[in-house]
């Protein structure tokens, strides 16, 4: 009998958090009302997050567009959150929008984007080109994309949080990439997320960047590290085995 | 610099092949009858060039052009959407019809079948190929007829007919610099192509290897001559 993605992915589960917390291997699927708390803001957001890169990148063809849509209403019925998207993903986030259109409630969708620029003038059009594509006013979450000019993105993401105009603040990397760079920001900056790879076959999170994102939850609490796949709080990381 | 050399081609690819293919039935979809008049249109570019009358090869040097403008209006309009780099293609392609109507105005007017036999011979095989197979090439995938790529709508054959209409009236280094930007999709597209895991990309190299093949021999003649 072939194997689907869900019998593998629980089994990669069940593996990975034998082996990160010594307990017995126990395949867990997340239950529809599953949420975690962001520690900074205690927002709760559902285990189970929407990507859209490739997936989402239709264009204008307007078949395609209807399944996407259809997508985005199948996962907000089933208790789905978070729906993630950056600039770099194509026509993803105009996709998002249309999808979110159909919604009788949008609002329960959390919503992250990124910025992704090296040009930080450009960042503040950019996030608001986003928003209008996205048909938000304002983002529950954007973060820094793969770092690219972090600095001065960071900047202008905290001012907007201080202005009330934003949820929360992160960064993201990605392909097991700068990992001393976001660790050094995890230690120096407030931010609220991070987006890192982890995954089966790249662990090495595990070594530094989720036991600092727990020590960070546990004392601050301020930052959760968050896995591919939706924002997981840092503590709740370990106990996941994230 | 490290890190960029970490990436893979598929790091880059930002679209999956069912909206790739989809894209063509949309722009024939769209445009149509005009995919239709445009295959036409190709076959009769090549009764013209067979003639090799100055007048039939310059209407074909100009109807190549139109074709670049249909393929940089297919990537501005339904690629550049879901691959923004798409636009900077787009230039290309209306900067190849800008040549090809230089090459038609002011252009060789000599008889072509004077040129060397493996330039024209590939010439006539990729001109050949990109207006009349390449169109069926995707049922031979498995997809339907609706997704035809054709000439003057599409990029790829679009791209191979330059190639070929290049070998045929350009030989030496003039033409060589002429198919730099046909020349440069069609490595694109395979790559493309190939990341996606499409086989139709191993069809893009076989030509792209005839056309090589086509302008081995010719490819030392001074520009001065050609």
């Amino acid at each position: 009998m072939p194997l689907s993605r869900r019998d593998i992915l629980c089994g990669v589960s069940a593996v990975t958090a034998g082996l990160t917390l010594g307990c017995p291997a126990e395949a867990k699927t997340a239950s529809r009302d599953e949420v975690r708390q962001i520690p900074s803001t205690q927002t709760p957001v559902p285990v189970i997050g929407l990507g859209s890169w490739i997936t989402f990148n239709v264009g204008n063809d307007p078949g395609l567009l209807e399944q996407c849509a259809d997508v985005i209403a199948a996962f907000a019925d089933e208790g789905g959150g978070m729906i993630d998207c950056s600039p770099m993903y194509g026509s993803s986030p105009d996709t998002i929008g249309y999808g979110l259109e159909r919604l009788q409630d949008p609002s329960a969708i959390f919503s992250a984007e990124k910025v992704w620029t090296s040009a930080p003038g450009e960042g503040p059009d950019q996030i608001a080109r986003s928003a209008e594509k996205w048909g938000v006013q304002q983002f529950d979450l954007l973060q820094v994309h793969n770092l690219r000019a972090w600095e001065p993105h960071l900047d202008h993401l905290f001012a907007m949080k201080d202005a009330g105009r934003l949820g929360h603040v992160g960064v993201t990397t990605s392909h097991g990439r700068r990992h001393e760079t976001l660790e050094r920001i995890m230690r120096d900056h407030p931010i609220d997320v991070v987006q890192l790879t982890y995954n089966a076959l790249d662990r090495e999170a595990e070594a530094r960047l989720l036991p600092l994102a727990r020590d960070r939850g546990d004392r601050e609490p301020s930052l959760p590290a968050r896995g591919a796949s939706g924002p997981v709080p840092g503590r709740a990381a370990a106990r996941l085995g994230l | 610099m490290e890190t960029w050399l970490s990436y893979a081609p598929s790091d880059f690819l930002m679209f999956g092949p069912e909206v790739y293919w989809r894209l063509f039935e949309l722009q024939n979809r769209a445009l149509w009858p005009l995919p239709v008049i445009a295959g036409l249109a190709g076959l009769a570019c090549l009764m013209l060039l067979a003639t090799q009358r100055p007048v039939a090869i310059r209407s074909v040097l100009m109807l190549a052009a139109l074709a670049c403008l249909g393929a940089a209006h297919f990537l501005a309009t339904r690629y550049a959407p879901i691959n923004w780099p798409m636009v900077y293609a787009a230039w290309g392609f209306g900067l190849q019809a800008v040549a090809l109507t230089l090459l038609a105005v002011i252009g060789s007017r000599k008889r072509f079948d004077k040129n060397d036999a493996a330039a024209t011979a590939t010439g006539w095989a990729l001109l050949g190929y990109a207006t009349i197979l390449h169109p069926f090439v995707g049922l031979a995938f498995g997809r339907p007829l609706a997704q035809a790529e054709i000439v003057g709508i599409t990029p790829d054959p679009t791209a191979l007919a330059c190639l070929g209409l290049l070998n045929l009236m350009l030989p030496g280094c003039w033409g060589i610099a002429c198919a730099t930007l046909p020349f440069l999709w069609c490595v694109f597209s395979a790559a493309t192509l190939l990341t996606l895991s499409e086989p139709q990309g191993w069809i893009l190299i076989a030509a792209l290897l005839l056309w090589f093949l086509g302008r081995s021999t010719s490819v030392f003649i001074p520009c001065g001559r050609a």
